[in-house]
């Protein structure tokens, strides 16, 4: 199964590969047979005028070979049409008078090759040449041309294979799949050895009959290995016992399975389509509500442009835990449904507002629209999973999002470059009915009652009585918080406002995509590594003083690289701190504030980081008022180095870490 | 099977056409936007040229508005380049004073299209702006040149799109043939039971191993027993 997967996306890579050189082929060709034409009129016209200075001056007695300055203007057409290989004057017996050239023509040989065609316009004398301006023009103009696209195609590619991916999965997850599905991982689990049951699936037809077929034969083997099991047990024969239980530990011929149930793959594709839409706005949405930005309350423009994206944010984080309650209530799929037609209204509502308060109204409605898909789909895994297997259910939805982070800033750029920021935007309201439709399609209806899964509210007591803890206080308010008012406030608000003057949204997209990129590859390997209870701190620790000390790149590298590798010290500094943080929560929660729930615990940290969501633009772009970019920067990076500072001062302070310690092993 | 092709053919198939097709349109509005750059380049320096020959005359004293010759050199930028679809001489008010196009003459000046449209000042030898020249694109020949290379570009993409879909196609449809077959196939176990074939080696191999343990098993029973006779 997993075979098929991997061939078909092989296959659908290759064949894009294939299309996509194809295309670029074809488009060398139209653009050659259009641009060179275009190019050779326009040095023709370029010739054409520098002869006429020539004109002039041999109108005024003066030959063609003594014109003062004429490598000056030739040198100074040539910096004006980068297209142009080489520009120079001659007589009319072929000598060479002046000559500016490319460095790859600055031999008169490559010149006389055929790598550029020779346009001339003659210098007259009355009615008589004296001489002639001929300029290059190379012929590879339009590969030149297509080559420089090279990177955006790249990007297509990687996006539209990621996507192929998430697509594969959501078509082999659908009810018409799962006794393929089925199927396919019975045979895969007994070929492994792994005799444990796997949940009922019921159909006819060929599939169905080869479940049932392996179903009861596992069961078969289950039952032998139990009855041997027993009568081992009643002879009192040891050494059977021994290689009974040798084959258990093997084939797991007593165990249950505990594997995510496969509907929970379903929520995947709707929830990356869904944050894809959201991700595209990110390079272009500062710029944009900068154009429709006008004074309000008498805040300063950084604040202005800021406040649409505090309101989200802030929207996102307060209405969270009511939409919970709500979502349980109306059932998780018709929250997906209902959220992702609220936020294609919101998209749609921003692409064509015409004043500022309509920015800010329609991203509070796309807000609310992102909040219940967020809250739907993580009730959807929570419902559905056990308490034992809810991290892996929640990895499924993460690994979507973060897979969303990669692929949407870069389209997103490249879409508000080529068609422009309403069309962008009503992609991106494409994207959220294509998820809701993919909800509709996938996921299994909800069943009322079904999981009693029901969390209270976070209320101010779990608040007060956390942040009284002090080790608790540095984690969530040192660490938890500023790391989000960094990404939001500098990755997601001041870099796109910062490069919108020198760059287009393609290139700041593609930097921004480094932080998903960074997240996608360090948060597996991090959630690995840092199980060991004791080397959680280290990695909060390092990863806060990592996110911090990227901000450096800024001012050490040449724009966009500064930004590219903030972003991705970023990415891989969160990467680092973001399991292991969250694990710490419910430790040292557990051991120092004993009389809370988990549910509360995780409740407070999870709002705490989603406030950090909305003050991380405020905080900079007041900083950013008050003094400057440059003090905005430093000031919230300031934050995030002191924060993990004083958590690792606490943490290894000598009573504290003995207290806590015994509550993390 | 059917379904599962076809909910695969489903999603992959439009994300190869958007890819696909986004891809080609990159490379059309590249090519657009440097053609309508080199317009502009051209149009610029049909300007310019313009504009240096009424700079010459005013140096002479030649009022603007007197230099009546400039028609003559507009003409010419018009005929000399077929991008060029009018060259206008307009004055400080923003009358136009000359044109390649008579009947615009005494009109206020405007963007001729939206394709292309450049102005290059006049400025007289002491420096003041006597007016400007303005050039605009002939926006009927710079459209059908664009459309030309848009149309041949979809027509390319969409046979690009086409082959590339039947490729897919064909290749989802043989892949899940493939995996349905082969995990529809089956055999017939040492204890007579059709199971899929790729089971039947570890479900014996299991069931090997418990029968030795088994035989094992009633090897001690019988012992046990036979001791149990012997006593009794």
């Amino acid at each position: 199964m997993r075979r098929a997967d991997i061939a078909i996306i092989a296959f659908v890579t290759a064949v894009l590969l294939g299309g996509l050189g194809l295309i670029a082929w074809q488009s060398a060709g139209a653009a050659q047979s259009t641009l060179l034409p275009a190019l050779e009129r326009k040095a023709l016209g370029v010739s054409r005028s520098i002869a006429s200075l020539a004109d002039e001056a041999v109108g005024y007695g003066i030959p063609v070979d003594e014109i003062v300055g004429a490598e000056a203007v030739l040198q100074s057409a040539l910096d004006e049409n980068r297209e142009f290989a080489f520009a120079l004057i001659e007589g009319t017996d072929g000598q060479l008078v002046a000559v500016a050239a490319r460095s790859a023509f600055a031999d008169p040989a490559a010149r006389s090759t055929d790598a550029a065609s020779s346009i001339s316009a003659p210098i007259l004398l009355g009615d008589v040449e004296v001489g002639r301006v001929v300029i290059g023009v190379p012929r590879q103009v339009a590969e030149t041309l297509i080559r420089d696209l090279w990177i955006d195609v790249l990007v297509l590619l990687l996006v539209a294979v990621l996507i192929a991916l998430e697509l594969t999965a959501f078509a082999f997850a659908l009810s018409a799949s799962r006794r393929l599905t089925g199927l396919a991982r019975r045979l895969a689990a007994v070929r492994a050895g792994d005799f444990r049951p796997h949940d009922a699936v019921g159909g006819t037809g060929a599939l169905a009959e080869g479940i049932a077929s392996v179903d009861e034969e596992v069961a078969r083997v289950r039952q032998t290995h139990a009855a041997l099991t027993r009568r081992a047990q009643e002879t009192g024969d040891r050494e059977s016992e021994i290689a009974l239980a040798a084959l258990d530990r093997r084939h797991g011929l007593t165990a249950l399975r505990s594997d995510p149930p496969v509907t929970l793959v379903a929520v995947r594709a709707p929830v990356f389509l869904f944050f894809f839409a959201e991700e595209m706005t990110r390079p272009f949405l500062p710029t944009f509500i900068a154009r429709q930005a006008t004074p309000v309350f008498g805040l300063s423009i950084e604040l202005v442009i800021a406040l649409p994206i505090v309101v989200f944010m802030a929207i996102v984080a307060l209405s969270q835990p009511w939409l919970n309650t709500l979502t349980e209530r109306v059932g998780r799929g018709r929250g997906m449904h209902v959220g992702a037609v609220l936020a294609a209204f919101g998209y749609i509502g921003t692409a064509f507002a015409e004043t500022y308060a309509g920015v800010v109204g329609f991203r509070a409605l796309t807000a609310v629209g992102f909040a219940a898909v967020f809250v739907a789909a993580q009730g959807f895994i929570v419902d559905r999973t056990e308490a034992g297997l809810r991290a892996r259910g929640i990895g499924i939805f993460v690994s979507a999002i973060m897979a969303a982070m990669l692929c949407g800033p870069p389209i997103g750029g490249i879409l508000s470059d080529r068609l422009g920021d309403t069309t962008a935007f009503t992609i991106c309201a494409v994207m959220a009915l294509l998820a809701a439709l993919t909800a509709i399609v996938a996921l299994p209806s909800d069943r009322k009652g079904q999981a009693d899964t029901a969390t209270r509210s976070v209320r101010l007591s779990d608040f007060v009585a956390l942040l009284r803890v002090p080790l608790m206080a540095a984690l969530i308010l040192g660490c938890a918080l500023p790391a989000k008012m960094l990404l939001i406030g500098l990755c997601f608000y001041l870099l796109p406002l910062a490069l919108a003057s020198q760059f287009e949204p393609a290139a700041i997209g593609r930097v921004l995509m480094l932080y998903g990129l960074a997240m996608l590859v360090v948060v597996p390997l991090i959630s690995r590594l840092s199980d060991g209870a004791g080397r959680r701190v280290p990695f909060v620790i390092a990863g806060g003083l990592l996110s911090a000390t990227a901000v450096g790149h800024l001012w050490i590298w040449p724009e966009p690289w500064g930004a590219a590798l903030t972003v991705l010290q970023i990415g891989v500094g969160q990467g680092l701190s973001t399991t292991p943080q969250s694990a710490l929560v419910g430790e040292i929660g557990r051991r120092l504030a004993p009389h809370l729930s988990e549910g509360g615990i995780y409740g407070v940290f999870r709002l705490v980081e989603r406030l950090g969501t909305a003050l991380g633009p405020l905080f900079v772009a007041a900083v950013w008022t008050m003094y400057s970019q440059t003090a905005a920067v430093w000031s919230t990076a300031l934050l995030v180095a002191l924060g993990s500072a004083i958590f690792g001062l606490l943490w290894w302070w000598p009573n504290t870490r003995t207290v806590a310690e015994r509550g993390a092993n | 099977m059917r379904a599962l092709s076809l909910s695969l053919l489903a999603v992959l198939l439009p994300l190869l056409a958007a890819a696909l097709l986004l891809a080609a349109y990159l490379n059309y509005a590249s090519v657009r936007t440097t053609y309508l750059s080199l317009v502009s380049d051209r149009l610029d320096a049909s300007a310019r040229r313009v504009a240096a020959d009424a700079q010459t005359a005013l140096s002479l004293g030649l009022p603007l508005a007197g230099q009546s010759a400039l028609i003559r050199a507009a003409e010419r930028e018009v005929a000399a380049d077929a991008v060029v679809g009018r060259v206008d001489v307009v004055g400080q008010d923003g009358i136009i004073l000359f044109s390649s196009a008579p009947s615009a003459v005494g009109e206020p000046t405007q963007a001729f299209t939206l394709l292309g449209f450049v102005e290059a000042p006049v400025v007289s030898p002491f420096g003041t702006l006597d007016g400007v020249v303005t050039a605009s694109a002939d926006g009927a020949f710079v459209a059908a040149t664009l459309h030309d290379v848009f149309w041949r570009l979809a027509s390319g993409a969409m046979a690009v799109v086409l082959i590339c879909g039947t490729i897919i196609a064909l290749s989802v449809i043989f892949v899940v043939r493939v995996l349905v077959g082969r995990l529809t196939r089956t055999q017939t176990t040492a204890r007579g039971a059709r199971l899929p074939q790729d089971a039947v080696t570890m479900v014996e191999a299991v069931d090997a191993a418990h029968r030795t343990i088994e035989e094992k098993l009633a090897l001690r029973t019988s012992t046990l027993e036979g001791a149990a006779d012997a006593k009794g």
